[in-house]
């Protein structure tokens, strides 16, 4: 695959542009009133940014994309962390779509992605089980084989991001033989889409369950023997992509309270003048720029067809995913401190940003989950079970 | 980049047949005076292979290595073992690029060879009641004629002893606010009233010394800069000792932290005699701080190429500083922890290995001359808060505005 990269300059620029649309299109106001309503995300905010191209930026040119970079189109999903902007861009159009570029299927991909890029198809991926696990063993939904070479379906999978908002799912089945993935329309008789509320209600996540959903063997995207590799190279896309979410979040809350401690005064000064509160933010900006780097090796990692090895992707991954994720929840935690009484109200965006990267810190795997799996990849006498 | 890799082949080749595999042993328990000959033999091989003064221009005598060669060169010296060079610290990274910025003419002609044929210098710049506080210090100078006459005194001043000049601050204007009346000097440590004494350290080492100076004449074209102009000199010292001397320091961690941790301790225990490196909370740990030894040389490869793009490291490397002085702690701090009552065991020092011993516990106490040394990272951290985040100083109280 051809991957087209960006100079320093065209990086600057459309991380610039997207934060000006974002706040032209999707301010905070604008994410205030979506937090209750029954979508949960701005439609035409979805069409205007698949105007701008951000549904198809580092898919393949073949399939209508403009197959930048991954480590470029990062800026873009860091962009919407720092915006808290809701929506399905990330989960059909990064994760979902990641999943079809990397199966063995090139007929589905062929046939789904123009339609991902182009917006008139939302797609999402089912995977986790109870407790929200992604290991292999954990994967929800299971799979037995059914007439003609497909599969029958049964099961549930938690927290599929916009599952309300989704026509079609790459859905992995866990089985005798192994995990299997597949791609289901939602529409599928015997699939039933149950809204999770979450604390962090910019997002929209849902439980799946699947009852005797038949899969034909056209639909097909992993079979057991590579499902478990396809499954970990997904997780590691949506973990990235978490991640970024995180870094952004993290970005603008460190200036957001940097301001608040210089206009804020006590005792006679800007309280960002006492060392108690400096220290605590010069922490966090060493939170943010160590997460800088750690984010840009892991969307490196990622790159579609970046030819790395599975042992570097993870621990790139996996390293950044709890880092920064864990980073972003301490900056918010130090932000409502530093905020003190006011950073406690609805009124206040504090909440907004501390609740979206707790449910960050989880998605995708905990940092716990993720450390195991550094620590699997360098470290004598692995243990199968933390292992994808 | 095959270029670099060429270098990186002749340094790794070089370090294989350079470096005795057994230093450390050797060097175990050496006294001042054989740490002082191991690393003066040390330096002759560095500057035979044109690896002392890499970064310096061919005019001087340096071998003129671009920020990326050097960044090669020192990755190679750590992923070989290299002993530390500490005699020459001062000399190369402290005083010389002060004088390269705000010498004559005249006085690079005369300094500058010196420092290349590898001569020690100290650094005289803390006092007794100036530490963090460096520009409240006390030691005066007054121009007499054509000397200035200093008499104060200095402390953690490493390698007084054998050092045979010293780049000083000394206050030429006790009236003026305090950076504005601090000069640089350059001092003879054989002129009359100088007086070293070695401070003996909390690991037993001897390294740094109080320098008490009573009456010294200073000649007045040993002034580096304008007079009282020392503070803003010593400022551009600072920063480069800080940026060009962590370059290298990742690769170090990672394989005399990280990767030798991992290493060793495939062969302790937990109490129930199962391997410790099976154990959840173990795994856990490490597999944490590995990636964070990652991210400390992804952060250090993003300064060195701010520093290539947009010359100065500025505040950015206060940020390098507490990462990667804390990541050394916290692993080191993990490592002893983990490794229990064997960790305890006494073992004679390796004078030339820094921090990195291989005794962890050793290592984690010495740890804390890097949270300290080089500006505290409690100054570090006003650095950032102040110079990053525009945050308003700490008010000074009324009564010692100077």
């Amino acid at each position: 695959m051809n991957i087209v990269r960006m100079s320093a300059g065209e990086r600057t620029e459309l991380q610039q542009t997207s934060r000006r649309v974002l706040a032209e299109r999707a301010p905070m106001g604008r994410v205030r009133e979506l937090l209750d309503d029954d979508l949960g995300h701005d439609p035409t905010l979805f069409s205007a940014l698949v105007e701008l191209g951000w549904t198809g930026m580092h898919l393949p040119e073949t399939a209508g994309g403009s197959g930048v970079a991954f480590a470029d189109t990062a800026v873009v999903i860091s962009e919407l962390g720092r915006a808290v902007t809701a929506g399905p861009l990330v989960s059909s159009a990064i994760i979902a779509a990641g999943a079809l570029v990397l199966s063995a299927s090139a007929d589905q991909s062929a046939l789904l992605l123009p339609s991902i890029i182009d917006g008139s198809v939302i797609a999402t991926v089912a995977l986790a089980g109870q407790g929200g696990h992604c290991s292999a063993a954990s994967v929800g939904p299971t799979w037995r084989p059914a007439a003609g070479g497909g599969i029958t379906i049964d099961g549930e999978a938690t927290f599929v991001l916009d599952a309300a908002s989704a026509d079609v799912m790459v859905v992995f089945a866990r089985g005798e033989g192994g995990v299997v993935a597949a791609l289901v329309d939602r529409s599928h008789p015997g699939i039933t889409v149950t809204p999770t509320t979450a604390l962090d209600q910019t997002r929209r996540p849902a439980s799946v369950r699947f009852d005797g959903v038949e899969v034909s063997a056209s639909s097909m995207l992993a079979e057991p023997r590579d499902g478990a590799a396809l499954l970990a190279a997904v997780v590691d896309i949506g973990a990235t992509a978490t991640a970024l979410d995180s870094f952004g979040i993290a970005e603008i809350v460190v200036e957001r309270t940097a301001e608040y401690v210089k206009q804020r005064f006590q005792f006679g000064r800007s309280i960002g003048s006492f060392q108690a509160i400096k220290h605590r933010l010069a922490d966090d900006v060493l939170l943010v720029e160590t997460s800088r780097v750690a984010v840009d090796n892991a969307a490196a990692a990622v790159d579609l067809g970046a030819g790395m090895s599975v042992r570097e992707r993870v621990i790139a991954v996996a390293t950044a995913k709890a880092y920064v994720c864990d980073a972003a929840v301490t900056i918010c935690g130090d932000s409502l401190q530093s905020h003190g009484g006011i950073g406690f109200t609805w009124e206040h965006d504090t909440h907004l940003y501390f609740k979206r990267a707790m449910l960050n810190q989880a998605l995708f795997g905990t940092s716990r989950w993720h450390r195991h799996r550094v620590a699997d990849e360098v470290l004598p006498l692995a243990r199968s079970s933390s292992t994808v | 980049m095959s270029e670099f890799e060429q270098l990186r082949g002749e340094v790794r080749e070089w370090c294989a047949a350079t470096i005795p595999a057994d230093w450390r042993e050797q060097q175990r328990g050496a006294d001042h005076h054989q740490y002082i000959e191991f690393q003066r033999w040390w330096r002759d091989q560095l500057a035979a292979a044109g690896y002392f003064i890499p970064h310096w221009p061919r005019e001087w005598g340096g071998s003129a290595m671009s920020l990326p060669e050097q960044v090669v060169l020192y990755e190679e010296l750590s992923r070989g073992d290299a002993p530390r060079l500490g005699i020459t610290q001062v000399s190369v990274f402290n005083a010389a690029p002060a004088i390269m910025h705000a010498g004559t003419d005249e006085q690079k002609q005369r300094y500058l060879p010196l420092i290349a044929s590898g001569q020690i210098w100290c650094q005289g710049f803390s006092e007794p009641n100036a530490g963090s506080d460096l520009a409240g210090l006390q030691t005066r100078a007054v121009r007499d004629g054509d000397h200035y006459v200093v008499n104060g005194q200095k402390i953690w001043t490493s390698m007084a002893r054998e050092a045979e000049q010293c780049i000083l601050l000394a206050r030429t204007d006790p009236d003026a606010p305090k950076t504005k009346g601090i000069s640089f000097f350059v001092m003879d440590m054989r002129s009359p009233g100088i007086e070293v004494r070695p401070i003996k350290n909390l690991v037993g080492d001897s390294e740094f010394c109080e320098t008490f100076m009573d009456d010294v004449l200073i000649p007045a074209e040993n002034l580096i800069g304008p007079e009282n102009g020392g503070w803003t000199v010593s400022q551009s010292t600072l920063g480069s000792e800080r940026a060009v001397s962590l370059i290298g320091l990742a690769e170090l961690l990672r394989r005399n932290g990280r990767d030798f941790l991992i290493e060793v301790a495939a062969d302790w225990t937990m109490p129930d005699g199962t391997p410790a490196l099976a154990d959840s909370g173990v795994r856990e740990a490490i597999g944490g701080l590995y990636g964070e030894v990652e991210i400390l040389r992804l952060v250090l490869t993003r300064m060195v190429t701010n520093l290539l793009h947009h010359g100065g490291a500025g505040p950015e490397a206060s940020v390098v500083k507490i990462y990667y002085t804390e990541l050394l702690q916290r692993l080191m701090k993990f490592a002893s922890e983990l490794h229990g009552l064997p960790g305890q065991i006494l073992r004679a020092g390796v004078p030339s290995s820094g921090w990195e011993t291989h005794d962890f516990a050793r290592d984690f106490i010495h740890s804390y001359s890097w949270t300290i040394g080089g500006g505290t990272n409690e100054i570090m951290r006003n650095i950032v808060g102040e110079q990053v985040l525009g945050l308003a100083r700490e008010p000074r109280p009324e009564g010692l505005r100077r």
